[in-house]
């Protein structure tokens, strides 16, 4: 998996490289700007494909972006990530690449994951979410640009379900507690909007 | 250049998804299992006698003859406790019997069931009890809920808890079958824990109103969930087989008075004539709703609890009072609303209530159309009593209690005996 991984990141590095040293220079722009990057992404997986949406809302600074994110994420076990956002963009035109990475906490939504014939949600937390990956803006309006973008993410999260009784005669006979943690690895493609 | 680039960029996110087939979400899986221990049938036996005192861990039904307690310790064997000071009992021996659940006692013999077998003890020494016979295959095989069959070649004798993380694929929430391995055992067991009292004297001892045993002179009468047996034990050490009646299902209790036997069911109680005692004839039955219901009677009246619970899947608490001055056509007299009752048990006008959480209550029963209430005994757990002679033994979730109810109205604790934790 992780071979597979690098490969697509290196090729997406390469794009990136081509796409940058083919841009012609633009006139010069503020240095500092606010920029809200909104997306509804597919999310595939070894579970199957599910969707989520993401605002991410920050400061533009030369190529260099930053800001804070919160989404909403279907796949497996519902989420709601909160994470930090670093982007670069590539080239001078209206037309841009850009590589972005995302890491935060995780939040579970409440009784998500509580569904069993058998047991009970006793305790439910979050977990580390991550994403990284390379995508296309294409500028129009003054500054707004349609967002297209493909990566990696993952997400992480656990919880403690409380079983029916277990009884083993002469040893014993109370609820016990089962643990779970899930790990997700997903592809996410992003369409959206950045203003 | 740049639409070329925008179309490679195009191709490579549209064909990303395909990678997906080498990503893999997964799910460490914590949990406990239980694993079997088994021992030779010789092992078992030869193991059949007093053994050093244990912990109390799961405490089952008891039996009181003489000055000692006889304490099941669920599954495991029999805890032999020195009563002679109620205030201060003692353990003296633990008696190795796997797959016990029942006893009865007469005399210097102790009659119990040993998973398909029933064993039988000379308790005259209780410190050097001694196996002195088996009858071979006269209770049903164990069946438990759930995926585990034993190995019947050999005897279970104890369960190894473990600890496990595995890797799972994620397979939506919950645990659907997670551990139903061949060799462990996740289950839920339909059997409650506890008994409580019947009132024969010495020296027959005496069992409580949970108890699936029970002596009446010379005949040992044991209950599974759809036979009555008939053993004679005139020859105490020798125990003969002699009858088994079909009761139907759902068999729980027997509780002897006299020349009847009151036999409860989950869905109502039985009342058998012993005039012979070879041959039980049943003469009169009261039904009820769906429910636990151990029962004990006095010369004209049978008090049958009913609780709700899992395993007995009723939705009913409550205390039924039954006229069976006419054994043929037992009715109804009165009901009193309980919390969760179980075992419970009557001397004199005294009657006495394992109401579960609710506590040990009881009651006047002078007048069984108005049962006054006189004390509760609360922040225990309780599900069997025997009363006796002023002391209450009580089953509870904590362990052994004694209680002193000279004053029913101010029971005073006497003793506690602990389970381990």
């Amino acid at each position: 998996m992780k071979k597979n991984l690098i490969l697509l990141m290196i090729c997406l590095c390469n794009v990136a490289f081509l796409f940058s040293q083919s841009q012609p220079l633009q006139p010069k722009q503020k240095n500092t700007r606010f920029q809200s990057y909104n997306t509804v992404s597919l999310l595939t997986g070894e579970s199957g494909v599910s969707v989520g949406i993401q605002t991410v809302n920050g400061v533009q600074w030369k190529s260099f972006f930053i800001g804070g994110g919160l989404g909403f994420d279907f796949y497996g076990i519902g989420t709601t990530p909160v994470f930090l956002d670093l982007r670069k963009t590539f080239g001078q035109g209206r037309n841009k690449i850009f590589a972005y990475g995302d890491a935060g906490y995780n939040i579970a939504w409440p009784g998500s994951n509580s569904v069993s014939f058998n047991s009970s949600l006793q305790e439910q937390k979050g977990g580390f979410y991550g994403d990284i990956g390379m995508g296309y803006l294409v500028g129009f309006g003054k500054n707004d640009a349609l967002i297209l973008s493909a990566g990696y993410t993952f997400k992480s999260l656990s919880d403690n379900l409380i079983a029916y009784p277990l009884c083993v005669p002469g040893v014993v006979c109370e609820p016990i507690t089962d643990r779970n943690e899930y790990h997700f690895n997903r592809i996410s493609i992003k369409a959206g909007w950045r203003f | 250049m740049r639409k070329s680039i925008f179309f490679r960029l195009s191709l490579l996110i549209l064909f990303t998804p395909l990678l997906n087939g080498c990503l893999k979400d997964k799910t460490l899986h914590t949990y406990s299992y239980f694993e079997p221990v088994y021992k030779t049938t010789a092992e078992v036996r030869a193991n059949i006698k007093s053994n050093p005192v244990r912990d109390v861990l799961q405490p089952g039904k008891i039996f009181i003859r003489g000055q000692y307690i006889f304490l099941n310790e669920i599954d495991r064997g029999i805890h032999i406790i020195d009563n002679s000071n109620p205030a201060s009992p003692k353990k003296i021996a633990f008696v190795d019997i796997p797959g016990n659940m029942d006893m009865a006692v007469k005399g210097n013999t102790l009659y119990a069931d040993a998973y398909t077998d029933l064993v039988v003890l000379d308790i005259s020494n209780p410190l050097q009890v001694g196996l002195k016979k088996v009858i071979e295959d006269v209770f049903p095989f164990r069946y438990y809920n759930g995926y585990f069959l034993q190995d019947t070649s050999k005897i279970l004798v104890d369960w190894k808890r473990k600890d496990t993380t595995v890797v799972e694929s994620f397979s939506g929430t919950g645990f659907w079958g997670n551990r139903m391995k061949e060799d462990v055992v996740f289950l839920s067991d339909s059997r409650g824990a506890v008994s409580s009292s019947s009132g024969s004297g010495s020296p027959f001892g005496m069992g409580g109103s949970m108890a699936r045993f029970s002596i009446v002179q010379n005949h040992l009468y044991t209950v599974t969930t759809s036979h009555l047996n008939v053993f004679q034990i005139a020859d105490a050490f020798n125990p003969v087989f002699t009858k088994d009646v079909s009761l139907g299902w759902n068999i729980e209790t027997i509780y002897p008075l006299h020349d009847q036997l009151f036999v409860g069911s989950m869905n109502g109680m039985f009342i058998f004539s012993i005039t012979n005692p070879d041959e039980p004839v049943q003469t009169g039955q009261f039904q009820h709703a769906r429910s636990c219901d151990p029962v004990i009677a006095d010369d004209q009246f049978a008090y049958v609890t009913l609780r709700s619970g899992t395993t007995c899947q009723g939705f009913n608490n409550q205390l039924d009072v039954v006229d069976f001055k006419n054994p043929a056509g037992p009715f109804l007299l009165k009901t009193y609303s309980m919390t969760n009752p179980h075992g419970l048990s009557k001397d004199g006008k005294n009657l006495f209530i394992c109401d579960g959480k609710a506590g040990l209550k009881i009651y006047d029963a002078s007048d069984v159309n108005n049962l006054q209430l006189i004390s509760t005994i609360e922040n225990i757990e309780t599900f069997d009593v025997i009363a006796f002679k002023g002391i209450a033994l009580v089953v509870a979730k904590g362990g052994l209690y004694q209680y002193d109810y000279t004053n029913p109205a101010k029971p005073v604790l006497l003793s506690k005996m602990e389970v381990a934790q």
